[in-house]
Protein backbone atom coordinates (compact mmCIF):
# COMPACT_ATOMS: atom_id res chain seq x y z
CA UNK A 1 0.00 0.00 0.00
CA UNK A 2 2.78 2.34 0.73
CA UNK A 3 3.33 3.44 -2.92
CA UNK A 4 -0.47 4.04 -3.23
CA UNK A 5 -1.74 7.14 -4.14
CA UNK A 6 -4.72 8.32 -2.61
CA UNK A 7 -7.70 10.59 -3.93
CA UNK A 8 -11.09 11.19 -2.42
CA UNK A 9 -14.37 12.24 -2.76
CA UNK A 10 -16.53 13.32 -1.06
CA UNK A 11 -20.79 12.71 -1.54
CA UNK A 12 -22.84 14.99 0.56
CA UNK A 13 -26.50 16.28 0.84
CA UNK A 14 -29.38 15.92 2.88
CA UNK A 15 -30.65 12.50 4.00
CA UNK A 16 -32.47 10.68 1.43
CA UNK A 17 -30.59 12.60 -1.56
CA UNK A 18 -29.11 9.53 -2.96
CA UNK A 19 -25.36 9.84 -1.20
CA UNK A 20 -25.83 6.13 -0.68
CA UNK A 21 -27.01 4.75 -4.26
CA UNK A 22 -25.05 7.34 -6.02
CA UNK A 23 -21.47 5.46 -4.61
CA UNK A 24 -23.28 2.14 -5.25
CA UNK A 25 -23.62 3.14 -8.75
CA UNK A 26 -19.64 3.29 -9.02
CA UNK A 27 -17.72 1.60 -6.42
CA UNK A 28 -16.12 -1.66 -7.17
CA UNK A 29 -16.29 -3.06 -3.33
CA UNK A 30 -20.04 -3.54 -2.05
CA UNK A 31 -20.02 -0.27 -0.17
CA UNK A 32 -18.94 -0.03 3.15
CA UNK A 33 -22.22 1.51 5.05
CA UNK A 34 -24.10 0.49 8.09
CA UNK A 35 -27.92 1.34 7.42
CA UNK A 36 -30.12 1.24 10.05
CA UNK A 37 -33.98 1.35 9.89
CA UNK A 38 -34.87 4.92 10.04
CA UNK A 39 -36.62 6.87 12.74
CA UNK A 40 -36.66 10.12 12.85
CA UNK A 41 -37.29 12.59 10.16
CA UNK A 42 -36.02 9.65 7.66
CA UNK A 43 -38.76 7.63 8.29
CA UNK A 44 -41.61 8.57 5.76
CA UNK A 45 -39.23 8.99 2.94
CA UNK A 46 -37.54 5.69 2.97
CA UNK A 47 -36.67 2.62 5.35
CA UNK A 48 -33.47 2.81 5.96
CA UNK A 49 -30.39 5.86 6.71
CA UNK A 50 -27.19 5.29 6.74
CA UNK A 51 -25.41 5.85 10.55
CA UNK A 52 -21.98 6.78 10.38
CA UNK A 53 -20.49 7.20 6.53
CA UNK A 54 -20.49 5.53 3.24
CA UNK A 55 -17.70 4.02 1.57
CA UNK A 56 -16.67 2.87 -1.58
CA UNK A 57 -13.62 2.49 -3.92
CA UNK A 58 -12.03 2.31 -7.06
CA UNK A 59 -8.80 0.85 -8.08
CA UNK A 60 -7.87 3.13 -10.83
CA UNK A 61 -4.35 1.43 -11.51
CA UNK A 62 -1.62 0.06 -9.50
CA UNK A 63 -0.63 2.98 -8.02
CA UNK A 64 -4.13 4.68 -7.26
CA UNK A 65 -6.99 4.46 -5.45
CA UNK A 66 -10.16 6.53 -5.60
CA UNK A 67 -11.91 6.65 -2.58
CA UNK A 68 -15.70 7.51 -2.36
CA UNK A 69 -17.21 9.00 1.02
CA UNK A 70 -20.47 9.86 2.41
CA UNK A 71 -21.15 12.07 4.61
CA UNK A 72 -24.18 10.90 7.00
CA UNK A 73 -27.49 12.73 6.45
CA UNK A 74 -28.19 12.68 9.74
CA UNK A 75 -27.08 16.66 11.24
CA UNK A 76 -26.27 14.45 14.42
CA UNK A 77 -23.39 13.08 13.00
CA UNK A 78 -22.45 16.35 11.92
CA UNK A 79 -18.40 16.25 13.48
CA UNK A 80 -17.74 14.21 10.99
CA UNK A 81 -18.01 15.99 8.15
CA UNK A 82 -14.47 17.72 8.94
CA UNK A 83 -12.28 14.90 9.41
CA UNK A 84 -14.04 13.27 6.25
CA UNK A 85 -13.44 16.31 4.02
CA UNK A 86 -9.92 17.58 4.70
CA UNK A 87 -7.91 17.03 1.28
CA UNK A 88 -10.45 15.84 -0.51
CA UNK A 89 -10.13 16.24 -4.51
CA UNK A 90 -13.91 17.67 -4.71
CA UNK A 91 -17.20 17.56 -3.34
CA UNK A 92 -20.31 15.91 -5.00
CA UNK A 93 -23.31 17.64 -3.47
CA UNK A 94 -26.52 16.35 -3.88
CA UNK A 95 -29.84 17.65 -3.40
CA UNK A 96 -33.22 16.32 -3.14
CA UNK A 97 -35.67 18.51 -5.33
CA UNK A 98 -38.39 16.96 -3.41
CA UNK A 99 -37.75 18.52 -0.28
CA UNK A 100 -39.61 21.68 1.23
CA UNK A 101 -36.43 23.98 0.56
CA UNK A 102 -34.14 22.18 -1.58
CA UNK A 103 -32.21 25.55 -1.86
CA UNK A 104 -31.99 26.22 1.61
CA UNK A 105 -30.84 22.36 1.73
CA UNK A 106 -27.81 23.31 -0.52
CA UNK A 107 -26.73 26.24 1.02
CA UNK A 108 -26.57 24.08 4.28
CA UNK A 109 -23.55 21.94 2.39
CA UNK A 110 -22.03 24.80 0.70
CA UNK A 111 -21.57 27.09 3.52
CA UNK A 112 -20.49 24.24 5.77
CA UNK A 113 -17.79 23.06 3.34
CA UNK A 114 -17.08 26.77 2.16
CA UNK A 115 -13.10 26.75 2.32
CA UNK A 116 -12.89 23.04 1.20
CA UNK A 117 -14.48 23.65 -1.90
CA UNK A 118 -12.69 27.14 -2.50
CA UNK A 119 -9.79 24.97 -2.28
CA UNK A 120 -11.10 22.09 -5.06
CA UNK A 121 -14.34 22.17 -6.33
CA UNK A 122 -18.06 20.96 -6.24
CA UNK A 123 -20.86 19.76 -8.53
CA UNK A 124 -24.42 19.59 -7.60
CA UNK A 125 -26.44 16.51 -8.79
CA UNK A 126 -30.54 17.52 -8.19
CA UNK A 127 -32.30 14.30 -8.01
CA UNK A 128 -36.06 13.56 -7.76
CA UNK A 129 -36.90 16.05 -10.28
CA UNK A 130 -39.34 13.29 -11.69
CA UNK A 131 -41.24 14.13 -8.31
CA UNK A 132 -40.75 17.90 -8.59
CA UNK A 133 -39.01 19.79 -10.69
CA UNK A 134 -39.17 22.79 -9.08
CA UNK A 135 -37.04 24.66 -8.39
CA UNK A 136 -35.67 24.26 -11.38
CA UNK A 137 -32.07 24.44 -12.70
CA UNK A 138 -32.35 28.01 -13.73
CA UNK A 139 -33.38 29.02 -9.94
CA UNK A 140 -30.21 26.83 -8.68
CA UNK A 141 -28.06 29.32 -11.05
CA UNK A 142 -29.87 32.51 -9.61
CA UNK A 143 -29.24 31.37 -6.53
CA UNK A 144 -25.53 30.07 -6.45
CA UNK A 145 -25.09 33.72 -8.62
CA UNK A 146 -26.35 35.59 -5.78
CA UNK A 147 -23.83 33.73 -3.76
CA UNK A 148 -21.14 35.00 -5.45
CA UNK A 149 -20.42 31.04 -6.15
CA UNK A 150 -20.42 29.04 -9.70
CA UNK A 151 -20.71 25.13 -9.33
CA UNK A 152 -22.11 22.61 -12.21
CA UNK A 153 -25.72 21.86 -11.74
CA UNK A 154 -26.91 18.77 -13.04
CA UNK A 155 -30.27 17.46 -12.92
CA UNK A 156 -29.75 13.68 -12.30
CA UNK A 157 -30.91 10.18 -11.42
CA UNK A 158 -28.14 8.85 -9.63
CA UNK A 159 -29.72 5.29 -9.52
CA UNK A 160 -28.40 5.46 -13.27
CA UNK A 161 -24.49 4.87 -13.25
CA UNK A 162 -23.61 6.92 -16.07
CA UNK A 163 -25.52 10.25 -14.21
CA UNK A 164 -23.13 9.75 -11.49
CA UNK A 165 -20.33 9.31 -13.76
CA UNK A 166 -21.40 12.67 -15.19
CA UNK A 167 -21.40 14.40 -12.08
CA UNK A 168 -18.03 12.77 -11.33
CA UNK A 169 -16.81 13.99 -14.83
CA UNK A 170 -17.34 17.23 -14.06
CA UNK A 171 -16.25 17.87 -10.64
CA UNK A 172 -12.90 16.32 -12.18
CA UNK A 173 -12.69 18.42 -15.82
CA UNK A 174 -12.85 21.55 -12.95
CA UNK A 175 -10.12 20.84 -11.40
CA UNK A 176 -8.25 19.75 -14.52
CA UNK A 177 -8.74 23.26 -16.12
CA UNK A 178 -9.03 25.50 -12.54
CA UNK B 1 -36.24 46.04 -36.06
CA UNK B 2 -38.46 44.27 -34.85
CA UNK B 3 -41.51 45.94 -36.08
CA UNK B 4 -43.70 45.06 -39.21
CA UNK B 5 -42.74 47.18 -41.69
CA UNK B 6 -46.49 49.39 -43.20
CA UNK B 7 -47.48 48.54 -46.12
CA UNK B 8 -47.10 51.24 -49.21
CA UNK B 9 -50.71 52.52 -49.09
CA UNK B 10 -50.28 53.15 -45.34
CA UNK B 11 -46.95 54.92 -46.15
CA UNK B 12 -48.74 56.94 -49.26
CA UNK B 13 -51.54 58.01 -46.71
CA UNK B 14 -49.22 58.94 -44.24
CA UNK B 15 -47.54 61.93 -47.11
CA UNK B 16 -50.74 63.00 -47.84
CA UNK B 17 -51.20 63.51 -44.26
CA UNK B 18 -47.87 65.02 -43.57
CA UNK B 19 -48.60 67.74 -46.04
CA UNK B 20 -51.97 68.69 -44.35
CA UNK B 21 -49.97 68.30 -40.74
CA UNK B 22 -47.02 70.17 -42.26
CA UNK B 23 -49.33 73.35 -42.17
CA UNK B 24 -50.68 72.64 -39.14
CA UNK B 25 -48.16 71.78 -36.75
CA UNK B 26 -45.08 72.43 -38.55
CA UNK B 27 -42.21 69.08 -39.79
CA UNK B 28 -43.14 65.83 -38.69
CA UNK B 29 -40.21 63.31 -40.19
CA UNK B 30 -41.11 59.44 -39.15
CA UNK B 31 -42.88 57.62 -40.94
CA UNK B 32 -41.57 54.26 -41.53
CA UNK B 33 -42.70 52.34 -38.53
CA UNK B 34 -46.01 51.30 -36.96
CA UNK B 35 -45.23 53.64 -33.99
CA UNK B 36 -44.62 56.74 -36.22
CA UNK B 37 -47.87 55.56 -38.00
CA UNK B 38 -50.30 55.41 -34.73
CA UNK B 39 -48.73 59.09 -34.07
CA UNK B 40 -50.05 60.48 -37.32
CA UNK B 41 -53.56 58.89 -36.16
CA UNK B 42 -53.46 60.45 -32.59
CA UNK B 43 -52.44 64.00 -34.69
CA UNK B 44 -55.02 63.41 -37.28
CA UNK B 45 -58.05 62.19 -34.45
CA UNK B 46 -57.11 65.72 -33.03
CA UNK B 47 -56.99 67.91 -36.21
CA UNK B 48 -59.45 70.61 -36.58
CA UNK B 49 -59.33 69.74 -40.46
CA UNK B 50 -61.72 67.08 -41.14
CA UNK B 51 -59.66 66.08 -44.76
CA UNK B 52 -57.34 65.14 -42.03
CA UNK B 53 -59.25 63.46 -39.79
CA UNK B 54 -60.68 60.92 -42.42
CA UNK B 55 -57.15 60.28 -43.33
CA UNK B 56 -56.36 59.31 -39.87
CA UNK B 57 -59.67 57.00 -40.12
CA UNK B 58 -58.53 55.44 -42.96
CA UNK B 59 -54.90 54.85 -41.60
CA UNK B 60 -55.86 53.38 -38.68
CA UNK B 61 -58.48 50.80 -40.47
CA UNK B 62 -55.43 49.78 -42.99
CA UNK B 63 -52.56 49.90 -39.59
CA UNK B 64 -54.68 48.10 -37.41
CA UNK B 65 -55.78 45.43 -40.10
CA UNK B 66 -53.16 42.51 -40.40
CA UNK B 67 -50.62 43.00 -42.65
CA UNK B 68 -51.14 40.65 -45.74
CA UNK B 69 -47.68 40.23 -46.61
CA UNK B 70 -45.41 41.21 -44.38
CA UNK B 71 -41.41 41.39 -45.27
CA UNK B 72 -39.43 37.79 -45.38
CA UNK B 73 -36.88 38.20 -42.88
CA UNK B 74 -33.69 38.14 -43.98
CA UNK B 75 -32.49 35.25 -41.72
CA UNK B 76 -30.70 32.63 -44.02
CA UNK B 77 -31.08 29.94 -42.13
CA UNK B 78 -33.57 28.18 -39.32
CA UNK B 79 -30.62 28.66 -37.05
CA UNK B 80 -30.19 32.58 -37.57
CA UNK B 81 -33.92 32.74 -37.43
CA UNK B 82 -33.62 31.29 -34.20
CA UNK B 83 -30.93 33.52 -32.93
CA UNK B 84 -32.47 36.65 -33.86
CA UNK B 85 -34.51 38.88 -32.07
CA UNK B 86 -37.90 38.33 -34.25
CA UNK B 87 -39.05 35.80 -31.86
CA UNK B 88 -38.40 37.60 -28.21
CA UNK B 89 -42.13 37.59 -27.72
CA UNK B 90 -44.49 34.65 -28.41
CA UNK B 91 -44.82 34.15 -32.08
CA UNK B 92 -46.43 32.05 -34.58
CA UNK B 93 -43.73 30.95 -37.25
CA UNK B 94 -45.80 29.98 -40.66
CA UNK B 95 -43.50 28.25 -43.10
CA UNK B 96 -44.05 27.57 -46.79
CA UNK B 97 -42.14 24.31 -46.74
CA UNK B 98 -42.67 23.09 -42.60
CA UNK B 99 -45.82 22.83 -40.21
CA UNK B 100 -46.35 26.55 -38.20
CA UNK B 101 -45.45 26.30 -34.58
CA UNK B 102 -45.36 28.47 -31.89
CA UNK B 103 -42.40 29.81 -29.83
CA UNK B 104 -42.84 31.24 -26.40
CA UNK B 105 -39.41 32.60 -25.44
CA UNK B 106 -40.25 34.17 -22.51
CA UNK B 107 -41.81 31.15 -21.03
CA UNK B 108 -38.51 28.99 -22.69
CA UNK B 109 -40.84 26.59 -24.84
CA UNK B 110 -42.35 25.85 -27.99
CA UNK B 111 -45.66 24.58 -28.61
CA UNK B 112 -46.59 22.36 -31.45
CA UNK B 113 -49.12 20.46 -33.04
CA UNK B 114 -46.80 17.48 -33.31
CA UNK B 115 -43.97 15.66 -31.65
CA UNK B 116 -40.75 17.47 -30.90
CA UNK B 117 -39.04 14.72 -32.96
CA UNK B 118 -41.37 15.36 -36.11
CA UNK B 119 -40.10 19.01 -35.48
CA UNK B 120 -36.28 18.17 -35.68
CA UNK B 121 -37.09 16.16 -38.68
CA UNK B 122 -39.16 18.70 -40.30
CA UNK B 123 -36.06 21.82 -39.48
CA UNK B 124 -33.20 19.07 -40.38
CA UNK B 125 -32.97 20.25 -43.79
CA UNK B 126 -33.48 23.84 -43.15
CA UNK B 127 -30.26 23.77 -41.35
CA UNK B 128 -28.18 25.86 -43.33
CA UNK B 129 -31.25 27.17 -46.08
CA UNK B 130 -33.27 29.75 -46.41
CA UNK B 131 -36.28 28.61 -43.93
CA UNK B 132 -38.88 29.80 -45.93
CA UNK B 133 -40.59 32.00 -43.18
CA UNK B 134 -43.80 33.49 -44.29
CA UNK B 135 -44.92 35.00 -41.22
CA UNK B 136 -44.63 36.06 -37.42
CA UNK B 137 -47.45 36.36 -36.22
CA UNK B 138 -47.37 37.66 -32.52
CA UNK B 139 -49.63 35.54 -29.97
CA UNK B 140 -51.74 37.10 -27.06
CA UNK B 141 -51.46 35.88 -23.58
CA UNK B 142 -55.59 34.67 -24.16
CA UNK B 143 -54.46 32.59 -27.14
CA UNK B 144 -51.68 31.03 -25.72
CA UNK B 145 -53.43 29.94 -22.96
CA UNK B 146 -55.86 28.07 -25.16
CA UNK B 147 -52.95 26.85 -27.22
CA UNK B 148 -51.76 25.57 -23.96
CA UNK B 149 -54.49 23.46 -23.67
CA UNK B 150 -54.27 21.34 -26.97
CA UNK B 151 -50.89 22.06 -27.90
CA UNK B 152 -47.44 20.03 -27.05
CA UNK B 153 -45.07 21.77 -24.91
CA UNK B 154 -41.28 20.93 -25.78
CA UNK B 155 -38.68 22.79 -23.89
CA UNK B 156 -37.30 26.08 -25.93
CA UNK B 157 -33.45 24.98 -24.94
CA UNK B 158 -34.04 21.69 -25.96
CA UNK B 159 -34.86 23.08 -29.45
CA UNK B 160 -32.32 25.33 -29.45
CA UNK B 161 -29.77 23.36 -28.46
CA UNK B 162 -30.63 20.43 -30.33
CA UNK B 163 -30.83 22.69 -33.76
CA UNK B 164 -27.25 24.14 -32.61
CA UNK B 165 -25.71 20.80 -32.36
CA UNK B 166 -26.90 19.50 -35.37
CA UNK B 167 -27.56 22.41 -37.67
CA UNK B 168 -24.48 24.06 -37.61
CA UNK B 169 -22.45 22.91 -40.48
CA UNK B 170 -18.85 24.54 -39.42
CA UNK B 171 -20.82 27.71 -39.46
CA UNK B 172 -20.27 29.96 -36.53
CA UNK B 173 -23.70 32.28 -36.18
CA UNK B 174 -23.08 36.01 -37.24
CA UNK B 175 -23.07 37.10 -33.84
CA UNK B 176 -20.50 34.85 -31.97
CA UNK B 177 -18.46 34.99 -34.83
CA UNK B 178 -18.35 38.40 -34.38
CA UNK B 179 -16.95 37.93 -30.28
CA UNK B 180 -13.26 38.12 -29.76
CA UNK B 181 -13.23 35.03 -27.32
CA UNK B 182 -15.93 32.98 -25.59
CA UNK B 183 -16.79 32.33 -22.40
CA UNK B 184 -19.71 30.52 -20.73
CA UNK B 185 -22.02 31.72 -18.34
CA UNK B 186 -23.35 28.38 -17.04
CA UNK B 187 -23.17 24.97 -17.42
CA UNK B 188 -25.82 23.19 -19.75
CA UNK B 189 -28.01 20.83 -17.73
CA UNK B 190 -26.33 17.43 -19.38
CA UNK B 191 -28.80 15.81 -17.27
CA UNK B 192 -31.60 16.60 -19.60
CA UNK B 193 -29.82 17.78 -22.30
CA UNK B 194 -28.42 15.28 -24.96
CA UNK B 195 -24.81 15.36 -25.08
CA UNK B 196 -21.23 13.83 -26.04
CA UNK B 197 -18.42 13.53 -23.38
CA UNK B 198 -16.66 16.54 -25.23
CA UNK B 199 -19.63 18.94 -24.70
CA UNK B 200 -19.18 18.47 -20.63
CA UNK B 201 -15.56 19.13 -21.25
CA UNK B 202 -15.66 21.98 -23.34
CA UNK B 203 -18.47 23.45 -21.28
CA UNK B 204 -16.10 23.24 -18.24
CA UNK B 205 -13.09 24.33 -20.03
CA UNK B 206 -15.34 27.55 -21.02
CA UNK B 207 -16.73 27.69 -17.57
CA UNK B 208 -12.86 28.03 -15.80
CA UNK B 209 -11.09 29.99 -18.69
CA UNK B 210 -11.65 32.17 -21.63
CA UNK B 211 -10.80 31.17 -25.25
CA UNK B 212 -11.43 32.07 -28.68
CA UNK B 213 -12.29 29.32 -30.79
CA UNK B 214 -8.95 28.03 -31.73
CA UNK B 215 -8.27 28.24 -28.36
CA UNK B 216 -11.29 25.89 -27.05
CA UNK B 217 -10.32 23.14 -30.26
CA UNK B 218 -6.46 23.26 -28.55
CA UNK B 219 -7.54 23.45 -24.77
CA UNK B 220 -10.06 20.70 -24.83
CA UNK B 221 -9.06 18.09 -28.33
CA UNK B 222 -12.43 18.92 -29.78
CA UNK B 223 -12.37 18.86 -33.68
CA UNK B 224 -13.55 23.00 -34.88
CA UNK B 225 -16.93 21.43 -36.10
CA UNK B 226 -17.76 20.11 -32.73
CA UNK B 227 -16.40 23.41 -31.06
CA UNK B 228 -18.82 25.29 -33.76
CA UNK B 229 -21.59 23.51 -33.19
CA UNK B 230 -21.73 23.49 -29.02
CA UNK B 231 -20.86 27.43 -29.36
CA UNK B 232 -23.89 27.87 -31.74
CA UNK B 233 -26.32 25.80 -29.35
CA UNK B 234 -24.63 27.74 -26.06
CA UNK B 235 -25.56 30.77 -27.67
CA UNK B 236 -28.92 30.09 -28.83
CA UNK B 237 -29.94 29.16 -25.20
CA UNK B 238 -28.17 32.28 -24.15
CA UNK B 239 -25.25 30.95 -22.38
CA UNK B 240 -22.39 32.04 -24.50
CA UNK B 241 -20.70 35.11 -23.27
CA UNK B 242 -18.63 37.73 -25.27
CA UNK B 243 -15.36 38.27 -24.36
CA UNK B 244 -12.59 41.39 -25.54
CA UNK B 245 -9.30 40.53 -26.72
CA UNK B 246 -8.68 36.90 -27.98
CA UNK B 247 -7.06 35.29 -25.39
CA UNK B 248 -4.43 33.00 -26.75
CA UNK B 249 -4.31 29.20 -27.72
CA UNK B 250 -3.53 27.83 -23.90
CA UNK B 251 0.00 26.03 -24.07
CA UNK B 252 -0.93 22.37 -23.25
CA UNK B 253 0.32 22.70 -19.54
CA UNK B 254 2.63 20.19 -18.19
CA UNK B 255 0.72 17.84 -16.43
CA UNK B 256 1.21 18.43 -12.60
CA UNK B 257 0.36 15.78 -10.09
CA UNK B 258 -2.82 16.98 -10.03
CA UNK B 259 -3.81 16.73 -13.46
CA UNK B 260 -2.18 13.35 -14.43
CA UNK B 261 -4.25 11.81 -11.58
CA UNK B 262 -7.39 13.19 -12.70
CA UNK B 263 -6.51 11.66 -15.97
CA UNK B 264 -6.01 8.50 -15.00
CA UNK B 265 -9.34 8.99 -12.72
CA UNK B 266 -11.34 9.64 -15.83
CA UNK B 267 -9.57 6.69 -18.41
CA UNK B 268 -10.75 3.99 -15.77
CA UNK B 269 -13.81 5.31 -15.85
CA UNK B 270 -14.36 5.57 -19.39
CA UNK B 271 -14.95 9.25 -19.73
CA UNK B 272 -13.28 9.83 -23.33
CA UNK B 273 -10.32 12.17 -23.89
N1 LIG C 1 -37.80 8.95 -7.75
C1 LIG C 1 -36.46 9.09 -7.64
N2 LIG C 1 -35.84 8.41 -6.69
C2 LIG C 1 -34.51 8.55 -6.58
C3 LIG C 1 -33.77 9.36 -7.44
N3 LIG C 1 -32.47 9.32 -7.08
C4 LIG C 1 -32.42 8.50 -6.03
N4 LIG C 1 -33.64 8.01 -5.72
C5 LIG C 1 -34.03 7.12 -4.61
O1 LIG C 1 -33.87 7.91 -3.45
C6 LIG C 1 -33.35 7.13 -2.39
C7 LIG C 1 -32.02 7.71 -1.94
O2 LIG C 1 -31.63 7.01 -0.79
P1 LIG C 1 -30.14 6.90 -0.27
O3 LIG C 1 -29.20 6.65 -1.39
O4 LIG C 1 -30.16 5.91 0.82
O5 LIG C 1 -29.92 8.35 0.28
P2 LIG C 1 -28.79 8.86 1.26
O6 LIG C 1 -28.40 10.22 0.79
O7 LIG C 1 -27.73 7.85 1.40
O8 LIG C 1 -29.61 9.03 2.62
P3 LIG C 1 -29.09 8.97 4.16
O9 LIG C 1 -28.15 7.84 4.28
O10 LIG C 1 -30.33 8.73 4.96
O11 LIG C 1 -28.49 10.28 4.49
C8 LIG C 1 -33.21 5.74 -2.93
O12 LIG C 1 -34.36 5.01 -2.60
C9 LIG C 1 -33.11 5.95 -4.45
O13 LIG C 1 -33.58 4.84 -5.15
C10 LIG C 1 -34.48 10.08 -8.47
O14 LIG C 1 -33.92 10.84 -9.26
N5 LIG C 1 -35.84 9.89 -8.52
MG1 LIG D 1 -27.05 6.83 2.93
Amino acid sequence: MSNMTEVKIIFTGTMGAGKTTAINAISEIKTISTEAVATDETAQRKETTTVGMDYGEVTVDEGLVLRLYGTPGQRRFRHMWEILAKGALGFVILVDNARPAPLEDLSIYLDNFKNHIAASAAVIGVTRTDVSAQPDIDAYYQYLAEREEMHPVMTVDVRRREDVLMLLDSLLLSREFE
Amino acid sequence: MNQPILSKEAIALMLRMRFLIKNEFGELLSFQTQEAAAKFCEYGFRSSQPALRELAQLLSSLISAPVSEAPRPRESSILELLASDLIEQPVRLVFTRIPAFVIDKPRRRCLLNFSFEELLEELRPLGTVDPGLTRLEPISLGELAELEKKAISASLPGLMWLCGLQFSQGQLLPKPRSFPAFGLSRWPDFGTLPHAAQHLKMATFLMRKTASLDGLTAGTGATKNEAVAFLNACFLCGWLKRVEGVAPPAPAAPKSGLRGVIGRIRVRLGMSG
